[in-house]
């Protein structure tokens, strides 16, 4: 008998997942410590790129991309994951934003004293 | 591109506390799900995006099924679509409830 998914560990979800199938958000979650991740800029907020609809193409909430800060074994990290699947892994406007943006804010951590 | 749009009356709240949830990948043949804890407890909406047009009755059939079979109520569903097939489509929605049930954000 299967165990509910619930019952399984991260680390065991993580042995048996394909990290080269999951999906930009599976990989994150098993990647990171368990609910330490925060996302910015997350898919409810609905920053879809501006180029799609005008050529007639469907959008995604997230523009392709997850970015956000989380913990690996217990340090902070910031973290972004693409979308491989989601306009045969091209990236666009928002999408690059997204990745710049946390670039950025990284460099400005690590200038930053604690 | 097409958009659509079903309003359900639902018989029971969707379980979970969580306040919102995202399953599928927009690609060929697949479908994104976001699903928002935003509507009275006794609705539904399902808000559609879909790069095939003129399928809006098999839209409509595997919606009213799905709203019948897990009674989401409370929950609005809004969906950008690749061109997926219908069983698909059950599948993401019925892995959006699950996942919204689930403990967590």
């Amino acid at each position: 008998m299967i165990a509910p998914l619930k019952d399984i560990t991260p680390a065991e979800r993580a042995r048996g997942t394909s990290f080269y199938e999951a999906s930009a958000r599976t990989r994150l979650e098993l990647l990171l410590d368990v609910c330490s991740f925060v996302e910015f800029i997350g898919p409810e907020q609905r920053e879809v790129s501006p180029h799609l609809k005008i050529f007639d193409l469907p959008e995604q909430f997230d523009d392709g991309i997850v970015v956000g800060h989380g913990r690996l074994d217990g340090s902070p990290v910031l973290v972004a994951a693409q979308e491989g699947r989601f306009m045969g892994g091209a990236f666009g406007e928002v999408h690059g934003a997204k990745l710049t943006g946390l670039l950025r804010a990284a460099r400005q951590i690590a200038r930053s004293p604690f | 591109m097409e958009d659509l749009s079903f309003r359900h009356p639902v018989r029971a709240r969707a379980s979970g506390a969580r306040r919102s949830a995202i399953v599928g990948v927009v690609a060929s043949g697949n479908l994104e799900v976001l699903v928002e804890r935003v509507l009275p407890d006794a609705e539904c909406v399902v808000d559609i995006r879909t790069a095939a047009m003129g399928f809006g009755e098999i839209w409509s059939a595997v919606i009213g099924d799905f709203v019948e079979h897990y009674s989401p109520g409370g929950l609005k569903f809004s969906i950008n679509d690749g061109g997926a097939r219908p069983d698909t489509v059950s599948l993401r929605l019925a892995q959006a409830v699950r996942l919204i049930a689930e403990e967590g954000q």
